[in-house]
């Protein structure tokens, strides 16, 4: 659990407890995000996971410990966040565009209409994520990954500098998945966005982050994919005897039957 | 048609339901994206149960209305609704509990069961002027606060997560959105009745995202149909003696039947 971060450190959790009217999902957590970072959060559902990330984006207070924004980093700390597609109902008629918009209205202020920077903030972000095409589709019309692809042009047309996405690949299809891991990897390696999301599919971020955060039942072991990515790590977080293979230069986890 | 213009009464009730309709079928829209229609059903019943208070006590009827209706937006708006107990639930018993109350409440007044129809059916045809200009410039404020807000309420309606990283606080948004339906409620339950108002509330906004593809083209279909039905339904009550809220109800439901036949004749197509 000591595994530095690459970076600065941006965020840093300082053994914190989480949780939701009382009733404890996570204690003594601690572990921190270096500038640059790609990290991944693996647990099983109920876990916590998104919790972790509530937390770092400052929308829920712990209830103990502290999570510690960098004081010299803050001031250009811009989070991006993209949430499980499932969470936005299908029935808004709105367009792609429309929804990648929304990232800009709080710049705009109350009262008043996104400006021309805005809209160029917009082109650029889905120009980015290269879903331009989709610009004009309504969003509830599209795919599962075509709309993860949408949700993270939306955080980044915020200005972020810090991704943080809620199971971005979940109920993908194979392809999809490896789509938007790749785009995420590239936003990281390319652009330098520091990149926090969370998955319960163990083998898929694996072999995609540098960092891992593995939590089952209130247990949990932060550091590099190497440090966390082993048969005894696994088998003391999970409880289940677990095998980890290389198969064509990657590294898969194998619960024996 | 235009010859029912002739007399002041019907005038009067175009200005006060046509301002109500429209306002109540933009509204509207939110509350079907936002899925709680049951949520606006139930704060109608409550309003209503505070006009029947208001009866009863002989101590004005929209103060009642309003304050009974700002309490039920203090609970809807709450961050804990519908997490502890099933929110469907909840609605159910307020829903039954406060209709009973508002015909119990007025069934020994001097118009017991009068009173009980014209809240449910309303009476929009005894609409004073007076009243009439105040719901209109009423209805028209309420109109330019959410407006004024446009990009807001609809980011709050979509994603409060991201609109909350973003250093909107959802609570407050949320409390203002049902204080701006609860107000509206209030004010238009005592003028046409409960049932025509929960039917401005869904039946214009189902009509809209029936027919068109954007936000825009919705909000526009809802509040014109919204107008086209009270100017409509009002000429049928007046040419062949029917009720006027029901009335304006049936066009409403005949527009929406329309609006789906032609969308499913369309995609067959």
């Amino acid at each position: 659990m000591t595994a530095p971060a690459t970076g600065a450190v941006l965020v840093r959790f300082e053994d914190v407890a989480l949780g939701y009217g009382g009733i404890l999902v996570l204690e003594g957590l601690s572990f921190g995000v270096g500038e640059g970072d790609f990290l991944g959060i693996v647990g099983p559902n109920g876990a916590g996971k998104s919790t972790i990330l509530k937390a770092m984006l400052g929308i829920l207070r712990p209830a103990g410990g502290r999570v510690v924004y960098e004081a010299e980093v803050h001031r250009d700390l811009r989070f991006g966040y993209v949430p499980q597609r499932h969470t936005l109902d299908d029935i808004y008629p709105l367009s792609v565009r429309a929804i990648v918009q929304m990232a800009r209205y709080a710049r705009a202020g109350l009262m008043r209409r996104p400006g021309a920077d805005d809209d160029r903030a917009v082109t650029h972000a889905l120009e980015a994520i290269d879903i331009v095409d989709l610009a004009g589709r309504r969003f509830g019309e599209l795919s599962g990954g075509q709309r993860q692809r949408a949700l993270i042009a939306r955080a980044l047309a915020t200005g972020a500098n810090f991704l943080v996405l809620d199971e971005p690949t979940d109920g993908m299809d194979l392809k999809s998945t490896h789509g938007i891991l790749g785009l995420m990897h590239r936003l990281n390696r390319d652009e330098g966005l520091t990149v926090v999301f969370v998955s319960h599919q163990l083998n898929e971020v694996a072999n995609y982050v540098d960092r891992l955060l593995v939590i089952d039942e209130g247990r949990y072991h932060w550091g590099t994919v190497e440090e966390v990515l082993t048969a005894d790590h696994l088998r003391r977080i999970y409880e289940v005897p677990v095998v980890v293979e290389r198969v064509a230069g990657a590294s898969v986890v194998v619960v024996p039957r | 048609m235009t010859g029912m213009l002739e007399y002041d009464f019907i005038r009067t009730a175009l200005l006060g339901t046509t301002a109500i309709g429209i306002v109540c079928a933009y509204l509207g829209v939110y509350v079907v994206l936002r899925r709680i229609v049951f949520v606006g059903a139930t704060m109608a019943q409550i309003s209503s149960a505070g006009i029947a208070l208001g009866i009863l006590t002989g101590w004005s009827p929209n103060a009642w209305s309003v304050g009974l209706t700002f309490l039920a937006v203090l609970f809807f708006g709450h961050p804990s609704f519908g997490k502890r107990w099933p929110q469907d639930a909840t609605l159910g018993v307020l829903f039954t509990v406060s209709g009973a109350a508002a015909v119990l409440l007025v069934a020994h007044t001097a118009r017991g069961n009068e009173e009980v129809v014209h809240l449910v059916q309303g009476n929009l045809l005894a609409m004073t002027a007076i009243e009439a200009r105040w719901l209109a410039v009423a209805f028209a404020a309420i109109l330019a606060v959410h407006l004024a807000f446009f990009k807001e309420f609809l980011y709050l309606s979509f994603d409060p997560t991201m609109a909350s990283t973003q250093g909107y606080r959802a609570g407050r948004w949320n409390l203002a959105f049902y204080l701006l339906l609860g107000v509206a409620i209030a004010l238009a339950i005592k003028a046409i009745g409960i049932l025509l108002m929960f039917a401005f509330l869904v039946i214009p906004a189902s009509l809209g995202l029936v027919l068109t593809r954007r936000l825009g083209g919705a909000i526009g279909v809802a509040m014109v149909s919204a107008a086209v039905a009270v100017f409509v339904g009002i000429w049928l009550s007046y040419r062949y003696d029917f009720p006027s809220a029901p009335m304006i109800i049936a066009v409403q439901g005949g527009l929406l039947a329309v609006g789906a036949a032609w969308r499913g004749w369309r995609r067959a197509g």
